[in-house]
């Protein structure tokens, strides 16, 4: 026997004997977060992001018909308690339609999202945007393809962040080993701002969502970040982190960590096939009385809402 | 004919040395154990009264006749020797021991088996004192005043031979090669070869142990009268062969506390040079006897010398520069290597595959006997380097350090917990202390306390 597999089973045992495990905490025991009713949802929805838009709490999230590799994507529409009272899906051209981000520009409702070539055996990917119309199903406007970077089908163009600055349509493009903000205007990008990038412990901070000023006036945008060191099988972990966006600071350490476990129980997460362990993918954020409600994608399976507060933000 | 127990271990001197901690505990008032010996090693049972000698009139070897005398002496027979015609010590030893099944013995070392034997396994790791309550004062001075120069420090050498005995210098090959090394110390130590001291009482030698800044000894009885003396430093050489030359670490003696370097006879070549280092260190922070010159709880600090390898050297002499910082700067730190082959079991002796790597609970005893009840016990990999984060009850994780700044790395590299936490140690399982993430994490929820966020890093390559 070889010496690891010797440790696992005793650690296996001996966990298993005192109730425990040597996991990251499940994300609802992280924070105080609300799971979606995912039986109100498509199957095993996720990667939700969260908006308030004309009286109405709205959330867009991507799920996968019939377990299929390629997934759509959907509107959800909550109450005040956060339950599902309409869902609705988006209509888009066939395609693996993936993590959309609902966002406002112009006074109007509008979407980002990834549109990528799964299940091709290495898919490519690129980012489109739209204004929503809400019909019997939703419509996309526009789709538009901003021409930049390789946002042409020959690489994986994904985590665009669209929100609306000084009047203009701006989006945040990378955040390592520089910051890129574009401007854009439909699907051309009219100006560039470059400015020194961040570096965060936990991987390359990426996506997240637009920047949101809380009740108490502090104004952050969340980000995600993966490291690939964690042992076999998992191999993989995705954190949560904040920025000030006034002051610049960012969180000492995760808001958030992926965890091997989530709510389902063993037999739904056998039964969900595109389930991966360790996944907090965040994609949007409102402000609430006390701080944010942060809306994450866990283990590409759940769509759950984080109560977080100034003091969680670990800045 | 008695009802009192009656142990019967005929020799010889080192396995009777280390029986004498487990009667002292036994010893009451109006009462003392006794203890059936050989008559040749009788006379070292005169320097204890808690203990009333059975000499036995014959030879150490001569077991069934010793347990048939013992029959007739007692209703209550101890034997528990290990050592001696194999036949004799499974019939009248091993067989008679409800706690032995099929002649297998408990513990990675005959002096841990000679305690099973007794009933008392788990305490051997307890550290119970040798105790020597009958010295003779005037014998002692007159060996100190032929021995040892007063304005020199004193380095005891013992490589086998037992006053007043044939040289046997068992499996230890290295006499000469240890006495060269050692050649550089002559300027400020005095090197006294004990096999050339010629002592009345065997314990007669404990004035000399008292006035020594070390001993330097192999595997024979001079090693472990040193148990009575626990502010000497020793260095251990340790057997791993059978009388017949054969391998078999469970034929070497138990790491102790006062263990400064513990080594296998077959590795001494190749570690000679890092006994010369641990000679040299002595004095400075770190060193466990420094250390305990000043009052108050230590950090003891406690690192497996197994992960060291091509792969690691680099990393691990890294980490000890931070180790150094950190001990120089607070004084309060007691050094505990985990020197390879420190004890009788390890991974690759039990056929498992992946390297060579001790067992957690015999990582966790040792530092129990280095540890005293107030101090905190501080686990790290040897290539964890140490920041200036202050340390309490808790745990942390690994920062990768590079050129271009830190990442975080799941790995657990540091654990820190009070002494009294390894009272639960026969709470852990028999987990293999290696490069895994698997032990650690079983640490970490039986020793409870919270992350210490940027206590320890190490450099990405």
């Amino acid at each position: 026997m070889h010496r690891i597999e010797h440790n696992q089973k005793l650690a296996k045992a001996w966990f298993d004997k005192r109730g425990g495990h040597p996991y990251a905490p499940v994300v609802s025991k992280q924070l105080p977060t609300v799971i979606v009713n995912r039986r109100a949802l498509f199957p095993y929805g996720y990667n939700p992001s969260i908006i308030q838009f004309g009286g109405r709490t709205l959330m867009a999230y991507r799920y996968h018909p019939n377990n299929k590799p390629a997934s759509e994507l959907a509107i959800a529409e909550l109450d005040d308690q956060f339950r599902v009272v309409k869902n609705t899906p988006i209509t888009l051209p066939p395609a693996s339609n993936e993590d959309p981000r609902l966002f406002e520009w112009d006074g109007k409702l509008c979407i980002s999202y990834t549109v990528s070539t799964v299940p091709n055996p290495a898919p490519t990917c690129v980012v489109r945007w739209g204004y929503l119309k809400e019909s019997k199903t939703w419509e996309v406007e526009g789709q538009w393809l901003p021409k930049y970077g390789q946002n042409d089908s020959s690489a994986q163009e994904k985590n665009w962040i669209f929100y609306e600055s000084h009047g203009q349509l701006a989006m945040r493009y990378a955040n390592w080993p520089k910051i890129v903000t574009l401007t854009v205007v439909n699907d051309v990008v009219k100006e560039k701002d470059i400015a020194d990038g961040i570096r965060w412990k936990w991987g390359q901070i990426k996506g997240g969502t637009k920047e949101v000023r809380s009740a108490n006036g502090r104004l952050v945008r969340f980000f995600h970040s993966r490291l690939d060191n964690e042992p076999i099988p998992f191999r993989w972990r995705y954190y949560i982190g904040a920025q000030d966006m006034e002051s610049g600071a960012i969180s000492r350490k995760p808001i958030l960590r992926g965890s091997e476990l989530d709510d389902l129980s063993q037999t739904e997460a056998s039964s969900c096939m595109h389930r991966k362990s360790n996944v907090v993918f965040p994609a949007g954020a409102i402000a609430t009385k006390t701080g944010w409600m942060l809306s994450v994608g866990i283990n590409d399976c759940l769509c759950g809402l984080v109560n977080i507060e100034e003091k969680d933000l670990n800045l | 004919m008695t009802s009192h127990p009656l142990t019967v271990c005929l020799g010889k001197t080192g396995d009777i040395l280390t029986l004498l901690p487990l009667l002292l505990t036994e010893a009451t008032d109006g009462h003392r154990p006794s203890l059936m010996v050989s008559k040749r090693y009788a006379d070292v049972l005169e320097g204890v009264s808690y203990v009333h000698p059975v000499v036995f009139d014959g030879e150490a070897h001569e077991v069934e006749r010793a347990v048939k005398l013992a029959d007739t002496m007692s209703t209550n027979v101890r034997p528990c020797q290990v050592c001696g015609p194999m036949g004799e010590i499974r019939k009248w030893v091993l067989d008679r021991n409800k706690d032995v099944k099929d002649g297998m013995m408990l513990g990675d070392s005959f002096q841990k088996s000679i305690w099973q034997l007794c009933g008392r396994w788990q305490d051997f790791s307890k550290g119970y004192p040798l105790v020597f309550d009958r010295r003779s004062p005037e014998r002692e001075q007159s060996l100190v005043e032929k021995y040892s120069t007063p304005k020199k420090k004193l380095i005891l050498v013992s490589t086998g031979r037992q006053p007043k005995q044939a040289t046997d210098d068992g499996h230890f090959q290295y006499k000469d090669l240890l006495m060269l090394l050692l050649e550089r110390f002559k300027r400020l130590y005095q090197v006294v070869d004990l096999d050339e001291v010629v002592a009345e009482r065997f314990y007669d030698l404990l004035g000399l142990y008292e006035r020594a800044t070390m001993l330097i000894a192999s595997d024979n009885a001079p090693l472990h009268l040193a148990h009575a003396v626990s502010k000497m430093p020793v260095c251990a050489l340790i057997s791993d062969r059978t009388a017949d030359g054969k391998p078999s670490p469970w034929n070497g003696s138990a790491w102790r506390g006062t263990h400064v370097f513990h080594c296998r006879y077959s590795d001494f070549a190749l570690r000679a040079a890092e006994m010369i280092g641990v000679i040299e260190a002595q004095g400075f922070p770190g060193d466990p006897f420094f250390a305990r010159k000043t009052p108050g709880p230590k950090w003891v600090h406690v690192w497996s010398q197994y992960e060291v390898n091509k792969d690691t050297a680099k990393r691990h002499e890294l980490a000890k520069q931070t180790w150094q910082a950190r001990y120089h700067n607070d004084k309060s730190w007691v050094s505990c290597k985990i020197d390879r082959g420190a004890f009788g079991r390890d991974s690759e002796a039990f056929g498992m595959e992946g390297g060579r790597y001790p067992f957690l609970k015999d990582v966790l005893r040792a530092a129990a006997l280095r540890a005293r009840p107030d101090d905190m016990i501080v686990v790290t990999r040897a290539d964890t380097c140490f920041t200036d984060v202050p340390l309490r009850h808790g745990w942390a994780t690994r920062t990768m350090r590079s050129e271009d700044g830190d990442t975080y790395h799941p790995s657990l590299d540091l654990l820190v917990f009070p002494r009294a936490t390894l009272e639960r140690v026969n709470e852990l399982p028999d987990l293999v202390m290696g490069p895994d993430p698997n032990w650690p994490q079983v640490v970490r929820e039986w020793a409870g306390g919270e992350e210490i966020e940027g206590a320890v890093w190490r450099p990405l390559n």
